[in-house]
């Protein structure tokens, strides 16, 4: 699908939002002041998004993945590069959770992070866009860029919606991505909810 | 001269002469005895020996001179004064005189008048002479006794003067004209040379030496020589003390000193000497010494039973066979008796490992066949223990600490040799330790008594405690009760030990119901020794006294292993306890020897299940056959069941389910010190808030219970991590608050809430989830739910809380 100009400002309006909202809950959880920004997203073929990602990190990386349905169904996926989710970790469990235990409770860590930071983005698109998603318990693998939106259920004409993400904690950033792996008929839903908003913005209807 | 009673003896020819020597000698006191010749002149001496002699020269018969001889060789005649008289002024005539022994010589004609003034001048130099002969008589003889001889060497003239009894000292025969050499043919050359070097070093440099030299007699002197210079002449003085009965003692007493006087082993001393002068060979061999330690362990009770005089005879004679099998064996040696039932075995020569274990294991089979004393025979059960030095140990304590360590080991049974290792050493090391400190340990404050609840299966609730002891050592930590109580039975602190729980066990069951918490059940461990004692019921009773305890909350539990024997006496004892009005419970059931039997045999009133059981019990099937038997006879027999260890809810459930009615585990609470656990039990029961966590993901849970925790320290968590377990742990907790995850595998939070509204409408459900969309906003507030955004947070739990913050819950 292609955006219109208008839907590709109202959507990304959307995402700034959510991710506003999940940098409050970031905040919270890591204790430390997060900004998270979103300086461009776009849609993709599953190869254009697969070239992108293997260009961008030319390392493993880590990805927590959760499941959504209801009106929309989709894959949503936060990936971000291994090397920087040890920091984050540390944080995230604050002092529950001594060195020698760190490891394992990485993985879990790490999902909840993409958990808050998911479903934040989520609610808020499924609030603004009328839409009502439930979503399932998040996963977590590390892998090599070039596989992770291959598999069983990617269908080849799934469309990526690919969110650009610029995380900052402590002057330390991360350089993320959303990706949001889409079939037909949730595009055209998702374009469907994208005019009905835009149009409710025409009429000050989300004005309080 | 005031003395009448002096005498004087005129022997002369001249008759004159005669008289008027007497007329010279009555004014002065003399009474006068006269002889013609020198016959008689003898003879009247030996018949009243005068004081004084007067003797004429120049007699018929015999002369003079001959006479003074004679005189002076009778025993009397040594010191009178002799005072020759002559008429011939010549030089030949007085020196003869003077060595024949004359004191003085008058020529003639005699000067009377001076004659009195000599006399008197004589009888006073012969008084001093005597008292000299007379003090050098007692010198000889004190040297005699004393075994000191003395001589003088004049190095001019080159004459020996030997002492009286020097000849007799060095086993010689005396001689007047003894010469210095004279004294060489009792000497060996070496020791020979080794006086003559005292005495040139004495020569030459004026000062004296001393050394030990031995006779060939097989005497040994101190000899000591001097310089000495009389009147211009030089010479040697030396001085000899016979030393031998000296050396003799010093010899037995070294030897008594290095050996066991019972057996003539070297003892304790004598064989850290050999084995000091044995480990330098070694050393330079580069071999190990290897040294065998055997004990006669049973010599102890014979000692006890049969007396000392037996346990010496036997002693000997197990010395004496291993004599006479190390030279059977033809090999070297070593054996000391190390303390009074230990003997320790030096293998001298041998190096290889198997020669000295067959030696040992032969040594050990000569002790083991029986002994004859007192037409009783003996089997003294010898154990032996063998340790390398310097391998396992080197010095001669610690090889004989390591030889005992081997010694002690538990080792195959019926083998009575054993081997030294350092890790079995590091066990009974530290065992030792603890022997040593566990004395101390209860004056220092060092044990406690630790409680853990027991808690009513049906509402899970306290109703009472077991306390557990426990011993916090301070360098070496937690000791736990298994290692340290049989050290204390072993080392007889148990009684005193088993008071003190005991006493405060029910001070702090009497204190907690002054305070208003009740419990029924305060359990104390009882051990065998404890029960073995008679008077121990009345130790229980002066307990419950002193406390004020009611005895209907005391519960003392005794394991199934001091029931094992059908021993009357513990059933007996049993009963005492029971009158007292306290109740007994059967500790770790299912693990002794005792059946089910045994149950309905012995007065108990609660049955412990065994840990083991109750662990099991979920996943295997015989565990459970074992539980639910136990269980069904204890309940028609109308006993307490007490379910021990329980961890986890299949666990209790299973337990529930088969009517337990008691459990106790860390599920419910670790054993804590008495301030911690009464925090715990302050809470009344049924005030305290329950919360069921109910989350997929542990890092959640882990967090919601920290926070709790802190902030509600007296809420009661249980956390399931499913959600197709949540309905069931509802039901059976009965929590009064549940935090839902919503986002779990399989069925999400929000089906959960939807299926328990129905039957459980005013359950307090927070509903937890990152997913705030207005829709399941919207469906948490139409099930009565309340919402919270994760993460999980300070702020989020205090929300969660709030309700239940300043006591008191509502809905």
């Amino acid at each position: 699908m292609n955006l219109t100009p208008m839907q590709h400002d109202a959507l990304l309006e959307s995402f700034n939002i959510a991710v506003a909202r999940a940098a409050v809950s970031l905040s919270h959880l890591l204790r430390e002041e997060i900004q998270i920004s979103v300086p461009d997203m776009g849609f993709l073929g599953l190869n254009d998004a697969t070239i992108q990602l293997c260009q961008l990190y030319r390392e493993e990386i880590s990805v927590v993945t959760q499941f959504f349905e209801g009106d929309i169904q989709s894959r949503a996926m936060l990936i971000t590069p291994s090397s920087s989710t040890r920091k984050i970790v540390r944080l995230a469990v604050g002092d529950l959770v001594t060195d020698s235990d760190l490891p394992e409770f990485e993985e879990e860590a790490i999902a909840e992070v993409g958990n808050i930071l998911l479903n934040a983005c989520i609610a808020t698109l499924a609030n603004q866009l009328r839409l009502d998603l439930r979503s399932t318990p998040p996963s977590f693998v590390r892998d090599d860029p070039k596989n992770i939106l291959s598999g069983p259920l990617v269908a080849a004409n799934d469309r990526v919606l690919m969110v650009h993400i610029s995380l900052t904690i402590r002057n330390y950033q991360i350089v993320a991505r959303l990706a949001f792996l889409l079939d037909a008929r949730s595009n055209s839903i998702l374009a469907t909810a994208l005019n009905q908003l835009i149009e409710r913005y025409a009429h000050g209807v989300l004005a309080a | 001269m005031s003395k009448i009673s002096l005498s004087a003896l005129i022997i002369d020819d001249d008759e004159l002469m005669r008289m008027m020597i007497a007329e010279a000698l009555v004014p002065l006191g003399f009474t006068i005895v006269e002889a013609e010749d020198g016959e008689r002149g003898v003879q009247a001496f030996s018949q009243n020996p005068p004081d004084l002699v007067f003797l004429d020269l120049l007699m018929p018969g015999i002369n003079g001179i001959e006479v003074c001889r004679q005189l002076r060789a009778s025993p009397l005649g040594r010191t009178v004064p002799i005072v020759m008289v002559t008429g011939q002024d010549d030089r030949e005539s007085i020196d003869q005189s003077f060595q024949a022994g004359a004191t003085d010589f008058i020529s003639k004609p005699i000067h009377w008048p001076m004659l009195s003034h000599r006399v008197r001048f004589i009888m006073q130099s012969a008084s001093a002479m005597r008292d000299i002969v007379q003090s050098e008589a007692r010198l000889h003889q004190a040297q005699r006794l004393a075994g000191l001889g003395s001589f003088e060497y004049e190095l001019a003239t080159r004459l020996f003067h030997p002492s009286p009894n020097l000849a007799a000292l060095l086993g010689m025969t005396g001689d007047e004209n003894a010469r210095l050499g004279d004294l060489k043919p009792g000497f060996s050359d070496h020791e020979w040379a080794l006086i003559l070097e005292l005495a040139t070093h004495a020569r030459d440099t004026g000062q004296s030496r001393m050394a030990e030299v031995h006779s060939l007699t097989g005497h040994s002197y101190r000899v000591q020589i001097e310089v000495f210079a009389d009147e211009g002449k030089l010479g040697l003085r030396g001085n000899l003390l016979d030393i031998t009965d000296l050396r003799v003692a010093q010899d037995h007493a070294a030897y008594l000193e290095r050996h066991d006087p019972l057996t003539g082993l070297l003892n304790h001393e004598g064989f850290v000497a050999a084995l000091d002068k044995m480990s330098a060979l070694a050393r330079r061999r580069k071999s190990d010494l290897p040294v065998l330690l055997i004990d006669l362990e049973r010599l102890r009770r014979v000692r006890d039973g049969f007396g000392h005089r037996v346990a010496d005879e036997l002693m000997q004679a197990a010395a004496s066979r291993l004599s006479k099998c190390s030279d059977d064996l033809g090999m070297g040696t070593l054996r000391a008796r190390i303390t009074s039932d230990e003997i320790a075995v030096i293998f001298e020569g041998a190096t290889e490992p198997e020669s000295i274990i067959e030696a040992s294991e032969k040594m050990l089979a000569t002790l083991e066949a029986p002994f004859e004393s007192s037409g009783q025979s003996f089997r003294l059960q010898p154990a032996g223990g063998l340790a390398f030095y310097p391998r396992d140990a080197d010095t001669s304590e610690t090889i004989l600490k390591a030889a005992r360590t081997a010694l002690r080991k538990e080792g195959e049974a019926g083998r009575a040799l054993h081997f030294y290792d350092a890790e079995s050493d590091a066990t009974l090391t530290r065992r030792l330790r603890l022997e040593e400190d566990l004395r101390d340990a209860l004056a220092q404050g060092h044990l406690e008594l630790h409680y853990q609840p027991l808690v009513r299966v049906s509402d899970r609730q306290p109703v009472g405690v077991e306390a557990l002891l426990r011993w916090h050592h301070p360098q070496l930590g937690a000791i736990t009760p298994t290692e340290f109580i049989p050290i204390a039975e072993e080392i007889g602190l148990m009684h005193e030990l088993g008071a003190w729980v005991l006493h405060e066990a029910c001070g702090q069951a009497a204190r907690w119901h002054a305070d208003g918490i009740e419990l029924d059940e305060m359990a104390v461990n009882v051990s065998g020794l404890q029960l073995a004692d008679p008077e121990f019921s009345q130790r229980v009773a002066a307990a419950l006294k002193s406390s004020g305890l009611n005895p209907a909350r005391l519960v003392l539990e005794l394991t199934e292993s001091v029931l094992v024997h059908d021993d009357l006496a513990a059933i007996e004892q049993l009963h005492r306890l029971k009158s007292l009005g306290l109740r007994l419970a059967l500790d770790d059931f299912g693990t002794g020897f005792s059946s089910m039997v045994s149950l309905t045999r012995l007065p108990i009133d609660v049955v412990k299940v065994d840990r083991s059981f109750v662990q099991a019990a979920p996943t295997q099937r015989t565990a459970a056959a074992v539980v639910e038997a136990i269980l069904a006879l204890a309940g028609r027999l109308g006993m307490e069941t007490v379910a021990e260890g329980v961890e986890e809810h299949a666990q209790f459930d299973f337990l529930t389910s088969r009517g337990c009615t008691t459990a106790q585990g860390y599920m419910f609470q670790r054993p804590q010190s008495a301030s911690d656990i009464t925090r715990h039990l302050e809470k009344t029961p049924g005030n305290s808030l329950k919360i069921l966590i109910v989350d997929d993901s542990r890092l959640s849970r882990l967090m919601l219970s920290t926070l709790i925790k802190t902030q509600l320290p007296s809420a009661t968590i249980v956390e399931v991590d499913t959600a197709t377990e949540a309905i069931g742990a509802i039901e059976r907790e009965r929590p009064d608050l549940v935090t839902l995850d919503l986002n779990m595998p399989h069925i999400s939070g929000m089906e959960i809430a939807a299926a328990l509204r129905p039957t459980h409408p005013t359950l307090d459900i927070a509903m937890l989830t990152a997913n705030f969309q207005d829709s399941i906003v919207q469906q948490a507030r139409e099930l009565n739910l309340r919402f919270f955004v994760k993460p999980i947070t300070e702020v989020v739990v205090a929300s969660i809380l709030a309700p239940y913050e300043k006591g008191g819950k509502s809905s």
